[in-house]
């Protein structure tokens, strides 16, 4: 897959996952690498750059004596969420047109 | 590799980077690492994971920076957590020197965490029962009980938040250890959400409000506050009894001695406001403390706030009697210890639940003595009967002539019964030591469930001694000839072998020890 491409992927499926529920990052990397292939060295800067532009937040909970950051989404995260709905149906029409079925 | 090689060589891979960014992406594979190896992910985790260097080179240009040319000088020495000193230049003998400083260091530091521990969890668990009980008080002393559920939260507040920060202070000390070993360890950060330090704010604050409040349910007045120290030693002249004389009190630690003048009183310490309640009605003497909130209130204070008690002086008092007293003598006290010394009684009781009971120099007829929790010392007397008893406790008899007879029963503790003279000798305990030295009957008998019975010169026509587990040695005056002998042991080593002809009796049973008895003119 492109890189550009996958990146902006990776950035929705972040979102998406968060979406469903609180995380943090070991658990987003399994969850992720079920869908497309992700390394921990990718999700940082994406994580990074989810928080800097408003769409998650972190907080840090105690977990077996240790801190650990969780990471949640915004309101401008599902903002981005439901943007990349209405994108999905003009890259379904692209991809048609592309594959001859338009 | 270990987690402390990948993440050192990754720190030391993002020099020339913000150390505030360089922190967070040390901080996140951190975390990364520590949940892989909780998941069972082990060394093979760290392996599979990217080289940190490599970690290092992709997150600066993802910044936007070159990967300056010292960064690619890593270390690649293998970095175990115990290496003291850090670098090979370090001199053996101070590599020696700072790993026996840290070891003193860390040992000393686990048993200062280890006592911080315990009373943290003392305090918890002490102010939830204080809390419990105070629901006992709630109608019908309202205001102490809730000083009592004020100081419980406050308490529970305070061993809450040590529990809370013992992780960060364990971790905080294994940081000073690595600086005290030359190594780099990594930075500390204190943790704690905002949330639960608003939340102990809160706790103690309504623990400080409700004891505060109490106060006004209590009529506290700044005047009764001054007159907190205010104890004085009252006396209570009592008429002669007809028949017997009885003490009854809760709180009270006794001495009884001889009037100088005569009369017969009872001395003890009160407030200047007074707490206590005395009454004298045909020979019965009651002295209780007054469960009032002024005088709960006071404990709460000296002992709570203040963390010191009066009780010591509060409790104490003194019965005196003159030398001709003649009468019975009955003590019933809840809390408190009782000593005589030289007197004389006609019949004597003492009941306590709490508290030690010694006996000096003492002439009587018959002697009861019964304390559930304290030890009994009982020395040179002149009886017709004693009997002692207590539930948790040692016992202790010396040179006690008793015309009858002498018996002593505890549970849990030591009996021993010396130059003792007496028609029946008995000496019995549940778990314990049960000794006889020097003492002669006609009886004596001697039981214990859990320890040694061990006597010395004993001297008696019909002597039983009995143990399950524990030996039986000693030595018996007489001779063997003069004793039907029937000496049994279940597992262990008898040293006696019975006989049925003798005008005595030696009767001695173990069934986990040995028996080794002499016979000594």
């Amino acid at each position: 897959m492109d890189i550009q491409m996958k990146k902006g992927l990776l950035d929705v499926c972040v979102l998406a996952l968060l979406n469903r529920g609180d995380s943090y990052g070991y658990e987003l990397i399994n969850k992720l690498s079920d869908v497309i292939e992700v390394s921990e060295s990718t999700l940082y800067p994406i994580l990074k750059r989810l928080e800097a532009v408003g769409q998650l937040v972190t907080y840090s909970r105690e977990h077996n004596g240790r801190l650990r950051r969780y990471y949640r989404i915004t309101k401008e995260g599902q903002k981005r969420l439901s943007e990349f709905d209405e994108e999905w149906k003009e890259m379904q029409k692209i991809n048609e047109f592309v594959r001859g079925e338009r | 590799m270990y987690k402390h090689e990948y993440l050192s060589r990754l720190r030391n891979a993002l020099k020339g980077v913000d150390d505030g960014d360089a922190d967070r992406l040390v901080d996140y594979y951190r975390e990364m690492i520590e949940d892989g190896l909780e998941n069972g992910g082990g060394e093979e985790f760290i392996s599979s994971l990217e080289p940190p260097e490599l970690v290092a080179q992709n997150y600066i240009r993802e910044l936007g920076g070159e990967v300056h040319k010292e960064n690619k000088t890593t270390n690649t020495q293998s970095v175990k957590v115990n290496n003291v000193g850090g670098n090979n230049s370090t001199p053996l003998i101070v590599k020696i020197l700072l790993m026996a400083v840290c070891v003193v260091f860390a040992f000393a530091g686990a048993i200062a965490i280890g006592t911080l521990a315990i009373i943290a969890f003392s305090f918890l668990a002490y102010g939830f029962v204080v809390f419990i009980l105070s629901f006992a008080l709630l109608f019908s002393h309202t205001g102490v009980a809730f000083a009592q559920m004020g100081y419980a939260i406050i308490l529970m507040a305070v061993g809450a938040g040590i529990c809370s920060v013992m992780p960060f202070l364990g971790k905080a000390y294994a940081y000073l250890i690595k600086l005290l070993c030359l190594q780099k360890p990594e930075p500390l950060k204190f943790y704690g959400t905002k949330k639960l330090y608003i939340a102990w704010g809160a706790t103690f604050a309504a623990g400080v409000f409700l004891f505060l409040f109490s106060f006004s349910a209590m009529g506290f007045s700044i005047e009764r506050l001054a007159a907190i120290d205010d104890m004085v030693l009252k006396s209570q002249m009592i008429d002669s009894p007809s028949e017997e004389l009885s003490l009854a009190s809760d709180n009270l630690g006794l001495e009884i001695k001889y009037s100088n003048d005569g009369n017969i009183k009872l001395e003890y310490y009160d407030f200047a406001e007074e707490e206590k309640n005395f009454s004298y009605d045909n020979g019965n003497i009651n002295l209780t403390s007054d469960y009032s909130t002024l005088g709960y209130w006071r404990r709460i204070i000296r002992r709570g706030v203040f963390f010191s008690s009066y009780s010591g002086k509060y409790n104490k008092g003194a019965l005196y009697l003159p030398a001709d007293f003649d009468f019975d003598l009955s003590i019933d006290i809840k809390n408190g210890a009782v000593a005589i010394e030289d007197m004389h009684f006609n019949d004597l009781s003492f009941t306590t639940k709490n508290g030690a009971i010694a006996l000096d120099d003492v002439t009587a007829r018959t002697v009861k003595l019964d304390t559930k929790n304290g030890a009994i010392n009982i020395e040179d007397c002149t009886l017709i009967d004693l009997v002692v008893t207590t539930k948790n406790g040692a016992i202790r008899v010396d040179d006690v002539e008793a015309s009858n007879s002498i018996t002593t029963k505890t549970s849990n503790g030591a009996t021993k019964i010396s130059n003792a003279k007496a028609e029946s000798l008995r000496g019995e305990t549940s778990n314990g030591v049960v000794r006889f030295e020097d003492c002669s009957a006609t009886s004596i008998y001697g039981q214990t469930s859990n320890g040694a019975v061990s006597v010395s010169r004993l001297k008696g026509d019909m002597i039983e001694l009995y143990t399950n587990n524990g030996s039986v040695s000693g030595s018996i005056y007489g001779r063997k000839s003069d004793y039907k002998i029937e000496a049994h042991t279940s597992n262990g080593i008898c040293n006696l072998a019975s006989k049925t002809d003798g005008t005595k009796t030696l009767k001695v049973r173990t069934s986990n020890g040995s028996i080794n008895l002499t016979f000594t003119e």
